[in-house]
């Protein structure tokens, strides 16, 4: 085998010369002048052409990104790279081969040299030695800063820039001052200037260098250990996200499931907005499904009072838009269900719930599927629950429903003070339900059970918020959870609890200042917040409760009543209507009482209420009112337990009624 | 970094036109700025908003598709993109060129989107009144744009900044090239330059961006013809600059340079910049006007140059301070190299 010597390495007749004895160690170059050769040359002189050398490509790169044209990209960054790398190899390879340095290296007298016998550099040499600084550079470069792309684009390319001159540290290290590229190439660089000779590299500038690495490897470490929990912590977020970037533009397959499920059974239902609509408002999709029907590859641009109610909800975002969208619904049918759905809307915004559920009246007998949806959903928030009640039966048992279903029917049971039945259904819909629907759900039953009396703290609904509390991070950012939660651990802890949620972190502004307003007893504080509409409803009405129980004077008493006769306090489901009641049974005003229980079968147009307020207050023990109540409603309450019904919407068993009427009589 | 600090910072008994100039900038910018400031963020409010801006793309998206008006094939692309796969990310980018557009500026208030009339005339009140906004702001009134020129803003346009940062960059190379061009041409003469430089880069900006509203707004074209016709005065001699290569003793201090490395650089990096601004994107720095003014630099340097020589040539003598060469400031036959020094 012939090898042919290029380097001359091999047929080298002197001895190579090395430690004291090599004639250049009087002239090293010192690193600060190879960084300043460096810069002269990339940023001050060869960076200018470069940049001009790049402008078409970088206008190429910049129109890739706008465009989304990945290849384009690629393509432009590939030719960057390219004429980075040809253009410094060949002005480094052409000036060192030339005269044995580069532009820079010249502004500050230093030379590139054979390390062996000091001789120039051939072009090929030269070449090489670039190659390997830059190769070098760029492995160091991406090897080190490529974890920090996940911390952002800036980080990342200073991050390469510093570790692209990681093998040069090597200056540091080394006795003859050369960097890593300079002992792989056989070369050296030393200056002619005697003035600026550098010593070789001390002991502490060693340990310094050592140092160096060391923290930097350690930082690394630190940094990929940090980014490793993030991505675990946050996982789950971005499943979420990545489920939704991928529907974003598409259209959601949940929408053609569920038109092929539904056929079958309803085969007029052929619109996929509708079914859309359906599926946003039970909460399967979010938005963007309802969005993605409007692509123009589907949307055929019809203007309908379905289409305008589905672009209110898509510019949710935008108030204005939205706000408009209702608006003109109205304008193109104003006998639409849509319409009446628009102007409900803003009823429900204005807390105005009696005037919602007197609006929604009509549309009980919708045979529209996203408008019972919507129908029953509103009178559940307006508190209409004996309303809601054969809407939400009469809705299909679908898979997409169960959950909207469960939800619903719960609340209307429990609203219904149907509390045994309620209990049945929350245990039945607990393992359908996410943790965060489970928590809402058992929040919004436990408050309820506990409005009035603490009796309901070990029941079903308080276990399960309870429970829900410890897995849903953040919860007590949901007013209705704070102020579930409060009144939880009240009846369970006792009212001294209140001092220390003052400390409890995550809570609303508005729910602090209740409990601050709760927690010095002052009512006046109490009212402020009832009187403050632009607190949320939940908030107002706590605050009303609160401030009956805080306040015994009758006077405050009749400015609740007074307030709440004019619905200057919004009231769904009347708890606080039946807590007036109470109240005023505790003081024996049953005439007053009565008056009360009057609206309210009025408001609920339900006979049933009698019942419930006879139920409730003769197991308080308030017979006195029990009997006369019964007696100014005789005829009424008699007939109801006749009635095969009763037992369905009566607070109690249809016995346990029957036996009270019978004691009373 | 280098930077020329050619005679460094004159006082204004030496260069009174370029002092003037400065003056007038900063007092012009003071009462532009502050009442503009509420304006700017009334535009905000509209122009930052993501679902209009998103609407906006898909209008133009609509009009550039439809219109039938001469769109360049990359816009086109865009569009299409944004009407056919509903793309949001590029309908953004979109709005923005929808912003500058002039052809839409023109014709978005009556033609007919096939887009629903609620939508349609929610976007187009709103586009409108940012419109309005827009030409409130000084920069509509005495800026030039493509939809807005003529001869009286083709030079007030000089005189406008669009904050302190845009006055300090423009000023201190003004302060630079300016001062030391004055000491050797006249204050007269200076002032012609800068405003036949400032007037070139308006006219070449709007032959090469012709489709652009945004108007141009800073003296930088004037500027960068100071520059240049400095640089051509004083092509091959030594002018003093400022170097900073790291921060350490003997890596910073003067370095004497021929002039032509300064334009050079400052060429290299206008025609860098022009050729890496993507046409559909706009961008924040008018490239071509500065391309425009150095080109009226440079042609005022040579027109100088013949013009002494002619002088000088006709009175018979080249006085020998014109070939010193250990002076950097010999073209005029006065005491003023050794002084700005």
């Amino acid at each position: 085998m012939v090898i042919r010597d290029t380097t001359g390495l091999l047929s080298r007749t002197t001895k190579p010369l090395a430690g004291e004895n090599h004639p250049n160690k009087k002239s090293l170059a010192s690193p600060f002048d190879r960084l300043a050769a460096v810069i002269i040359d990339h940023i001050i002189i060869l960076g200018p052409l470069q940049i001009l050398l790049m402008a078409p490509f970088e206008k190429m790169f910049t129109e890739s990104r706008v465009m989304g044209d990945e290849a384009a990209g690629i393509i432009a960054i590939v030719v960057i790279a390219g004429l980075f790398f040809l253009s410094s190899i060949f002005y480094h390879g052409f000036f060192v081969f030339l005269v044995g340095r580069s532009p820079g290296q010249m502004t500050l007298g230093l030379k590139v040299m054979h390390f062996w016998d000091g001789r120039g550099l051939s072009f090929t040499n030269a070449v090489f030695r670039t190659i390997t600084w830059l190769v070098l550079g760029l492995m160091c470069g991406l090897l080190i800063s490529s974890p920090f792309l996940l911390a952002s684009q800036q980080v990342f390319i200073f991050v390469f820039i510093l570790s692209f001159m990681f093998p040069n540290l090597f200056i540091f290290m080394d006795p003859w001052r050369r960097g890593l590229h300079d002992r792989i190439t056989d070369t050296m660089v030393i200056t002619n200037e005697s003035s600026r000779i550098a010593a070789p590299p001390s002991a502490h500038e060693l340990k310094i260098v050592r140092g160096f690495f060391l923290s930097g490897v350690v930082m690394t470490l630190l940094f990929l250990v940090t980014i490793a929990y993030g991505i675990l912590r946050e996982q789950s977020l971005k499943q979420k996200i990545i489920s939704n970037l991928e529907t974003e533009g598409s259209l959601c397959a949940s929408i053609s499931q569920a038109q092929e499920g539904w056929l079958e059974d309803n085969p007029e239902l052929i619109d996929r907005l509708q079914i859309a609509l359906s599926l946003y408002m039970s909460d399967v999709v979010d938005v963007g499904c309802l969005e993605a029907e409007f692509d123009p590859r589907v949307y055929d641009g019809k203007t309908t009072p379905m289409t305008y109610l589905a672009k209110a909800f898509v510019y949710a975002d935008s108030a204005e838009l939205s706000e408009l969208y209702l608006e003109e619904i109205c304008n193109l049918d104003d006998k639409s269900e849509e319409c009446i759905i628009a102007k409900s809307q803003r009823l429900m915004e204005e807390q105005n719930y009696t005037e919602a559920k007197n609006l929604l009246a009509p549309l009980i007998s919708s045979k529209n599927l996203y408008v019972n949806i919507w129908t029953a959903k509103t009178l559940v928030d307006a508190g209409s629950y004996q309303m809601a009640k054969p809407i939400i039966e009469k809705l299909p048992n679908y898979s997409e429903f169960s959950v909207l279903k469960a939800k619903l029917y719960t609340k209307v049971l429990q609203g219904l003070n149907l509390n045994i039945a309620a209990e049945t259904s929350l245990r039945v819909s607990l393992p359908i339900l996410n943790s965060e629907d489970k928590l809402n759900l058992a929040s919004w039953v436990c408050y309820d059970s506990l409005f009035n009396s603490c009796r309901a703290v070990g029941e079903l609904g308080c276990a399960e918020f309870n429970k829900g509390l410890n897995v849903n991070e953040g919860a007590l950012e949901s007013v209705q959870v704070a102020l579930s939660y409060l009144k939880y651990r009240e009846c369970n802890e006792g009212s001294a609890v209140i001092y220390k949620a003052i400390l409890t972190p995550d809570l609303e502004d508005e729910v602090r200042e209740l409990i601050l307003a709760v927690a010095a007893e002052n009512p006046e504080a109490l009212k402020k917040i009832i009187l403050n509409d632009s607190y949320a409803s939940e908030i107002r009405l706590d605050a009303v409760s609160r401030f009956m129980d805080m306040s015994p004077k009758s006077d405050d008493l009749d400015w609740v009543v007074a307030l709440w006769k004019i619905k200057a306090i919004a009231d769904p489901g009347y708890r606080i209507g039946f807590k007036i009641i109470n109240k005023w049974v505790e003081r024996g005003e049953f005439e007053e009482a009565i008056s009360i229980a009057d609206i309210l079968k009025k408001e609920t147009e339900q006979s049933k209420i009698l019942e419930n307020i006879l139920v409730r207050s003769y197991k308080s023990g308030e017979i006195k009112f029990a009997k006369f109540l019964f007696d100014k409603y005789r005829s009424e309450i008699t007939q109801g337990t006749s009635t095969s019904q009763t037992a369905a919407r009566s607070p109690a068993s249809n016995q346990e009624l029957i036996d009270i009427i019978r004691s009373l009589k | 970094m280098i930077f020329p600090f050619i005679s460094g910072f004159l006082p204004t008994r030496l260069a009174p036109a370029t002092w003037t100039l400065i003056i007038i900038n900063f007092c012009i910018l003071l009462m532009m700025y502050f009442p503009s400031i509420l304006t700017h963020q009334s535009i905000s409010l509209i122009s930052e908003d993501y679902r209009y801006n998103e609407v906006q793309g898909q209008f133009f998206a609509e009009f550039v598709l439809e219109s039938g008006m001469p769109y360049s094939d990359a816009i086109i692309e865009m569009a299409e993109k944004v009407h056919n796969q509903s793309d949001f990310k590029l309908s953004i980018e979109l709005s923005r060129v929808a912003f500058s557009d002039r052809i839409f500026l023109q014709h978005y208030e009556k033609y007919e989107f096939k887009k629903d009339k609620v939508i349609t005339n929610w976007w187009r009140n709103k586009f409108y009144e940012l419109n309005i906004l827009r030409e409130r702001l000084p920069s509509s009134v005495f800026g030039i744009s493509s939809v807005n020129y003529n001869i009286g803003q083709a030079i007030s346009y000089l005189f406008l900044h669009s904050g302190f940062m845009h006055l300090f960059g423009n000023m201190l190379f003004l302060l630079l090239f300016g001062a030391a061009l004055e000491t050797v041409i006249g204050s007269v003469s200076l002032l012609l330059a800068y405003l036949i430089s400032g007037v070139s880069a308006a006219a070449v900006f709007y032959a090469l961006e012709p489709l652009t509203p945004i108007p141009l707004i800073g003296a930088s074209g004037a500027v960068s013809g100071i520059v240049a016709m400095f640089c051509v005065l004083f092509w091959g001699k030594g002018v003093r600059y400022f170097f900073m290569v790291l921060p350490k003793e003997g890596y910073y201090g003067f370095i004497y340079l021929p002039a032509w490395v300064a334009f050079i650089k400052w060429f290299i990096s206008d025609v860098a910049g022009y050729f890496s601004t993507p046409t559909i994107m706009g961008g924040g720095v008018a490239y071509s006007a500065h391309l425009g003014g150095e080109l009226a630099g440079i042609l005022a340097g040579i027109l100088f140059l013949f013009v002494r020589k002619y002088v000088l040539n006709r009175q018979g003598h080249i006085q020998a301070g014109f070939v010193d060469t250990k002076s950097n400031f010999t073209l005029m036959p006065i005491e003023l190299g050794s002084k700005i020094h």
